[in-house]
């Protein structure tokens, strides 16, 4: 397996997923999603993205790698996106939408939340037009963002349908005792490059090298993303697509129906990481 | 039919288009085209002084941007391209002007090419550099743009020549070379003619120049062959060039700017906005220069008028052809830019940009009044270049502003001033460097327009006194 691991030389010319001992895979349940940003915290923590303060908050500068969508649904809209109630049955519609909003009390309203994060595509957008190769995939299905050698040129922002790519818009800086934190083990970005969720690439090459080391094969759960690892609810699952009893593929087995990548049938993108439907059953509703 | 050539009973408009040489001896042509080398007046002091102070503060605001940080923009998620890459699509496009316009004259044989030729290759000249310089700013790690040259080095590292903006950089890099042997090599004669007239440094550098420009026969043969060989090469690299800008936008996912038509609408719009530039440039040279006076006539207006009336229409077609599929596809995403467009924060803009560079041109331009009227003229290609740079930002910042597919969130930018120092800064260097040109070397060819003057035959026939030129040489 190690083996394996040096054998095949970087493809960084074809954005074709390889298929090798790893691919790395990630499923969110938007069922098991309580949209309480334990992820997007943790996801600062471990990767030394930057606090850049309100006012730059405020021009949309915001750096966090992943986000927590939100999306609204009332009680119509969710019986029928949840196949509960048929779409043709339009005539009750207007009926529902009138007790939803007009009636007394708070509207009938359900969210949805979903964490978007990079979705290390199978055939990612912002590799191939990167005019440095500084977007690359690699063997074990990441798409890999090489900060030294970024320019700075944004095309590959431009050309992500999913918007998860910040540019570093000034030097990162923290105060006196706070760079004591920073993960050793991640680089701190300079001003004009771009970056984004790497699927904690630092912990993925810790466990391989230490699997080597050991001279043993990398077990399932050893490893886990930040994010999954702070998710209170179990909604993130990290791991190893390739391998067939791996978590991630077991709970996408058991959810098969449920499941979806996001865009992937307007851009063909292959996403790496997949969805799993909402449904469950609000009290309210 | 003008002032220069009034009261000539032979000069007659609806006779010979073709025929725009100047009732003037050589001598004459030769005093008028070089009135303002080697002199400086006030006015151009002015000019070229607050052209300076602009370059320097976009050279001060351009380091502040890479020492501070590229927060010194306005841009953020998720628009990453800014005023910056719309002032180069704006600087590529009137850089069109040069090449194409005297390529395709000299190629079609237009006698009355002379006086337009070198002012279009000038503004070229200086008008690829500022667009050019732009993609460099923008980057946010200037310091090492050179990743973006094939250059050899230890890791084997090449550029992405699947990425459309590494086609760019070879794009402009060749157009920029193309166009300044063009305009070099049709400037040989001059030099050559003009350097024992040539008085201190400025004789040094006409010698230097000139490349012993002695005016036989072979060497004449060799500076037309030249030119006529750059006018055929020079052809598809400009159309290239602003085809492979489009690119830039149209080979990305933002459903504003994946469109197919983007590489012609690009190109016309380029060439619409580089006729315009023409105008412009030739009216300020009226007005400064007067022994200009009798060289540009409204004739140069009349056929520029009519190639900016074809342009316009094309470019108007294919304007209309990039909503209109999306129109009747109803799909959504185009939908929502159309709408934002039309009705949104860029309205006055876009409704502006209808008018003024559509419903206006077309309207006057189909009028010979008005094509042989100056300053109507002076003012629509003013007009039309606001409206082609207004037409980059409506179709780049609303197409990144709504582009938000999973939840549709609406955004606003607005240039920092950073971003437009850096942008009135390249203005500077245009107008600076044409006016700087000007009082090096001379911008009318005084060769071209003498060929002109010498192989021009007046006969009579059937009692009307006719102008024609002798073909060949």
């Amino acid at each position: 397996m190690a083996e394996e691991e040096n054998k095949g030389q970087t493809q960084v010319l074809t954005s074709i997923q390889t298929v090798g001992t790893y691919q790395w895979a990630m499923v969110i349940d938007a069922d098991r999603c309580t949209g309480c940003k334990a992820c997007v915290i943790a996801c600062r923590a471990e990767n030394n993205i930057q606090t850049v303060g309100a006012e730059q908050v405020n021009m949309g500068r915001l750096m966090d790698w992943m986000r927590v969508d939100r999306f609204w649904e009332d009680e119509f809209h969710h019986k029928v996106s949840t196949g509960r109630l048929a779409a043709d049955q339009e005539a009750t519609e207007e009926h529902i939408r009138k007790e939803a909003y007009e009636g007394d009390g708070f509207p009938n309203i359900v969210a949805t939340f979903v964490p978007m994060l990079c979705q290390q595509c199978g055939t990612a957008p912002c590799e191939s037009v990167c005019p440095v190769f500084a977007s690359v995939h690699t063997n074990d299905g990441l798409n890999a963002q090489v900060y030294n050698r970024c320019v700075g040129t944004r095309v590959c922002a431009n050309n992500c349908p999913y918007r998860v790519r910040i540019l570093n818009f000034y030097t990162p800086t923290w105060d006196a005792p706070m760079e004591q934190m920073l993960n050793p083990d991640v680089s701190v970005r300079s001003e004009g490059v771009m970056e984004k969720c790497t699927f904690c690439v630092q912990r993925i090459r810790r466990s391989n090298l230490d699997a080597k080391v050991a001279n043993k094969p990398l077990l399932d759960g050893e490893l886990r993303s930040a994010c999954a690892q702070a998710c209170p609810s179990g909604a993130i699952t990290f791991g190893n697509r390739n391998d067939p009893e791996s978590t991630v593929n077991v709970v996408l087995k058991e959810n098969e129906s449920r499941s979806h990548r996001v865009l992937d049938e307007l851009f063909d993108t292959r996403p790496n990481v997949i969805y799993l439907r909402p449904q469950r059953v609000p009290d309210a509703l | 039919m003008t002032e220069a050539v009034e009261g000539r009973p032979h000069a007659h408009e609806h006779i010979n288009y073709n025929f725009v040489a100047p009732d003037m001896s050589i001598p004459e042509i030769y005093d008028a085209c070089f009135e303002p080398v080697g002199k400086s007046g006030w006015k151009s002091n002015i000019v070229i002084g607050v052209s300076l102070l602009l370059i320097g503060w976009a050279f001060f605001k351009w380091l502040e941007q890479n020492f501070v940080g590229f927060g010194k923009t306005g841009l953020h998620l998720p628009v990453f391209w800014g005023y910056y890459i719309i002032t180069f699509v704006f600087w590529i496009g009137v850089a069109h002007a040069g090449a194409l316009i005297s390529a395709l004259l000299r190629l079609g044989g237009a006698e009355w090419k002379g006086v337009v030729t070198r002012v279009a290759e000038v503004i070229t000249l200086f008008t690829l550099p500022a667009a050019g310089s732009f993609p460099l700013v923008h980057l946010g790690r200037f310091e090492v743009f050179y990743y973006m040259l094939p250059y050899p080095n230890s890791r084997l590292l090449w550029p992405n020549f699947k990425s459309m903006l590494m086609w760019d950089v070879f794009a402009i890099s060749t157009y920029l070379t193309g166009s300044v042997l063009f305009l070099y090599v049709t400037m040989i004669p001059d030099l050559g003619i003009a350097r024992p007239r040539m008085k201190g440094w400025m004789r040094t550098l006409y010698t230097l120049a000139s490349w012993g420009w002695r005016g036989t026969a072979e060497e004449w043969k060799r500076v037309k062959e030249a030119a006529a060989l750059y006018s055929v090469i020079i052809l598809p690299v400009v159309i290239s060039v602003h085809t492979i800008v489009s690119w830039d936008f149209a080979m990305e996912v933002v459903p504003a700017w994946h469109s197919e038509v983007f590489g012609p609408l690009f190109f016309v719009g380029a060439l619409y906005s580089g006729v315009a530039a023409v105008v412009t440039m030739l009216t300020i040279l009226y007005w400064t220069y007067k022994p200009y006076q009798r060289l540009i006539t409204s004739v140069h207006y009349d056929m520029l008028g009519r190639i900016w009336l074809v342009l316009g229409l094309a470019w108007a077609y294919l304007f209309v052809n990039d909503f209109m599929p999306a129109y009747y596809s109803h799909e959504p995403e185009k939908m929502d830019y159309l709408w934002y467009n039309a009705f949104g924060t860029y309205a006055p803009g876009w409704w502006f940009l209808v008018v003024g560079n559509f419903v206006c041109p077309l309207f006057c331009l189909a009028s010979k009044g008005f094509r042989r009227s100056r300053l109507p003229m002076f003012v629509l290609s003013i007009i039309v270049n606001i409206c082609m740079y207004l037409e980059r930002v409506v179709i780049f910042l609303p197409g990144q502003e709504i582009y938000d597919h999973l939840n549709g969130a609406v955004t606003h930018y607005s240039p920092s001033f950073t971003e437009i120092s850096i942008v009135v800064g390249s203005f500077g260097w245009v107008i600076g460097g044409l006016c700087v040109f000007c009082r090096i070397f001379p911008i009318l060819p005084f060769w071209e327009v003498a060929e002109t003057r010498s192989r021009q035959i007046e006969r009579e026939i059937a009692g009307v006194k006719v102008n024609y030129f002798q073909s060949g040489e």
